[in-house]
């Protein structure tokens, strides 16, 4: 691995470290901290100060260094939580984001003096809040609604542990530890800043200086460990350690396991013996000489840490999706191939049809990560907000766990920052307007994400004023997108804000942008496959909600034929498919023709044209039409003349793999090997029939 | 007394470089280490360092080791403390 592919993941844990530590505090901040979250601010911060040493980026050190400092006595429970100190450690996360960033593109760190100094004064401040004459010079009292007490639950908390003897983790370094620029002694450090700990120090194996390899790990510790650390949080250390390290990890009075710790335990013995109270050091001068029945080299077979988690090269991956893909097709062309033979039905072509399902989840399943890593970040925008428009914004989220694709909620976060800072610019009203109108001061943003019939639905609602409907057709007449006197229902005027160049902010703000937002925040909704919708209430709020595929590899779709030629009508945009009756079907001339479902017409809209095939079915009743929703132009009904099939197909980009054609939005292989085009149901039908809108009007 | 400056960052390669002249400095006569300017410590220097220690003793010699506040630090979180009890010695 290279410098910069470990660089790389550097930034990528900073990230999540990042994420971790808002969630963590965001806890603090609605008072159900405990001691493991505060300890999770820390591991973040003080996971990002260790590779910023690593890899020789002084400012972040040194800014991370500072905000640790305070960290840690907040975790010892010498500075106090309140309200002021979270606020504070808010702040100073943001500026540690700042300084990521700036190392990540190589540039100077942003100014963290004063930051730095404030940090440096929280952490004073409570120190002099200790005497009660201190005063002024204290800390800000307490917020109630933040404060809470942790020395009950430190207590609480150890006292729940109580029952759980210590950890005693010993841990001897190979020479491969050291090689490569790998340092042991960071691994000891993040060991014990796990929790309460001591170290005795196993030096009997270093030789002489005669025989010594700077090279070689002579060392070995045992490190006794709080018992109330989860194990996975140790494993979790000693994750990409591998055999690099002879680790063994077990309860204080439990049986060590075998193997290893016969070796490292004997030489420890004596050590333990002499100072069996403290755990401190013995002298080294007891150490010196070197017990005869030490092995230098300490045994390899020694059990490595149980890895959580391993991380792949993106690249890998998709390699690996894409294979995936091929096999599903391979699959379904052997299937097609044994079926014109009459053995369709053969048992093992079942079985594998099951298997390559279950390759094909399993691999979805890898690329799934939990919505959450973007759900994070919002704090941190609302509080940019909040000072910009003054407005304070209580955030409410659920379903984080919900799990999506990582190219989806890599692209999700652009638009759902845009529907957040416009919730929070156009939608929530300023405290007075909200007070008057007899709602509570702070506004609330709703922020869910549930898994709904193989979509998922994320959710940004706001409970400020609604869409003003007046105001917005007025904006549309102005602009030329609907006539005066058209006649159109609540949702389609609400759906106006979708339409490019559209904003009805009386002032330009730097926040929502200059009102280019919302058509591109659809676009990139659509072009992740994925649908929005609005359902706003005068008075009561706004609510959002995207619809989107699991997964951008696999959809399901219909395979029709037109005339001559199969495609795939993506399934996300049916709603129904018919054989009208010749009654339903009333002629407009001009070769068009609307579709009566149940007392609404909806334009026809015959794929053959559209598609450039030949010899399709021109009468509609003699075809079958399939009535999609679109997002732009209302519902249509596409007339084919046949409906093959329903089924999963996997999505090739034709812009990668041939060129970007107006009408499809990719291509699949079918079973008998022949390409069909998967339509762009949303850019045929807008293409076509002209918006509904203008026609109503 | 032979005295050693300790590099900013005490890792491997400063470990490989100090090694023979500690080997020679600890037969030589009293050792005295200034670590004052090591920001990063490593295990390499750390095992050298109690090498060096052991190997000056038994040659009858006095090790001082004079450390950074970080130096210190990172000792006391090894649990390598007793290397500077070389100064009381």
């Amino acid at each position: 691995m290279t410098n910069d592919e470990i660089q790389a993941i550097f930034f990528v844990e900073c990230e999540e470290a990042l994420g971790a530590a808002e969630t963590a505090l965001d806890q603090c901040r609605r008072g159900e901290a405990d001691l493991e979250t505060v300890n999770a601010i820390f591991r973040a911060v003080h996971s990002i100060k260790g590779g910023a040493g690593a890899f020789g980026f002084s400012a972040l050190q040194a800014y991370t260094h500072g905000f640790e400092t305070l960290l840690s006595d907040v975790r010892d429970g010498t500075v106090p939580i309140t309200g002021p100190l979270i606020a504070l450690l808010l702040r100073a996360l943001d500026l540690l984001g700042d300084h990521v960033e700036a190392a990540r593109n190589g540039e100077a760190g942003p100014d963290d003096a004063a930051l730095l100094a404030q940090l440096a004064a929280a952490q004073a401040g409570a120190v002099s809040s200790e005497a009660p004459e201190a005063g002024e010079a204290a800390a800000p009292a307490p917020a109630d609604d933040f404060g809470f007490d942790l020395d009950a639950m430190l207590n609480d908390i150890a006292s729940e542990m109580a029952g759980e003897s210590a950890w005693r983790i010993t841990l001897r370094p190979h020479a491969g530890a050291m090689a490569n620029g790998g340092e042991p002694l960071l691994l000891l450090r993040e060991l014990r800043a796990l929790g309460q700990s001591s170290v005795m120090l196993d030096a009997s194996a270093v030789p002489p200086l005669d025989g010594f390899d700077p090279s070689e790990g002579y060392l070995c510790w045992q490190v006794t460990l709080d018992g109330g650390v989860a194990r996975e949080r140790i494993e979790e250390i000693f994750d990409f350690v591998g055999d690099d390290c002879s680790i063994t990890i077990a309860r204080e009075g439990d049986e060590p396991e075998i193997g290893a710790t016969d070796h490292l335990d004997e030489p420890a013995a004596p050590v333990v013996d002499a100072e069996p109270d403290k755990g401190a050091p013995a002298p080294l001068a007891e150490q010196a000489a070197p017990l005869a029945a030490v092995p230098t080299a300490a045994p390899t077979a020694a059990a490595p840490a149980a890895g959580q988690s391993i991380r792949i090269d993106l690249p890998k991956l998709d390699r690996l999706i894409d294979a995936v893909g091929e096999l599903v097709i391979a699959q379904a062309m052997l299937a097609q191939r044994l079926g014109g033979k009459g053995l369709g039905m053969i048992e093992e072509l079942a079985l594998l049809e099951g298997l390559t399902r279950d390759i094909q989840e399993s691999a979805m399943a890898i690329r799934a990560q939990p919505i959450g890593s973007v759900f994070s970040r919002v704090p941190r925008i609302l509080r940019e907000l909040e000072m910009s428009t003054g407005k304070r914004v209580h955030l409410d989220v659920s379903g984080e766990t919900t799990e999506l694709d990582k190219t989806v909620i890599e692209r999700l976060s652009e638009p759902l920052t845009h529907l957040i800072r416009n919730a929070v610019d156009h939608g929530i009203e300023s405290a007075e307007e909200r007070l008057a109108a007899g709602k509570p001061a702070d506004g609330t943003l709703r922020l869910s994400a549930e898994q709904r019939s193989g979509r998922i639905v994320i959710t940004v609602a706001d409970d400020g004023k609604g869409i003003d409907r007046a105001r917005v057709r007025a904006k549309a007449e102005e602009r030329g997108l609907i006539a005066p006197d058209a006649v159109l229902s609540d949702e389609e005027i609400d759906n106006l804000i979708f339409a490019p160049g559209f904003s009805t902010a009386q002032t330009v703000s730097s926040i929502s942008g200059r009102g280019v937002g919302m058509d591109v925040v659809r676009q990139n909704v659509k072009d992740l496959g994925g649908r929005i919708a609005i359902e706003s209430r005068p008075g009561q709020g706004t609510a959002f909600s995207l619809a989107l595929p699991l997964t951008l590899a696999i959809a399901d779709g219909m395979i029709v034929t037109v005339g001559d030629q199969t495609m795939v009508v993506p399934l996300a945009h049916v709603v129904e498919s018919l054989r009208p009756e010749p009654g339903d079907v009333q002629a407009l001339g001009a070769g068009r023709a609307m579709l009566n479902v149940r007392g609404r017409f909806i334009p026809i809209l015959p794929l053959e044209r559209a598609v450039g095939a030949r010899n399709a079915v021109a009468d509609p009743c003699q075809g079958v039409l399939i009535v999609v929703d679109t997002e732009s132009a209302g519902q249509a009904a596409l007339q084919v003349d046949a409906i093959l099939d329903q089924r999963q197909f996997v999505i090739k980009s034709l812009d990668t793999h041939y060129r970007p054609v107006d009408g499809m939005a990719g291509a699949t292989i079918l079973g008998d090997g022949r390409v069909a085009l998967i339509l762009d149901v949303d850019g045929l039908v807008a293409g076509v029939v002209a918006t509904p809108l203008k026609e109503a009007a | 007394m032979a005295t050693i400056d300790l590099p900013a960052r005490a890792d491997r390669a400063a470990a490989e470089t100090l090694l023979p002249v500690l080997r020679d400095a600890a037969q030589a006569g009293d050792v005295s280490i200034d670590g004052r300017a090591v920001v990063q410590l490593g295990q390499a220097m750390v095992q050298l360092l109690i090498a060096a220690r052991r190997a000056a003793e038994t040659a009858g010699h006095r090790f001082v080791l004079d450390p950074s506040e970080a130096m210190a630090a990172t000792l006391a979180m090894a649990g390598a403390e007793a290397l500077l009890d070389g100064a009381a010695a």
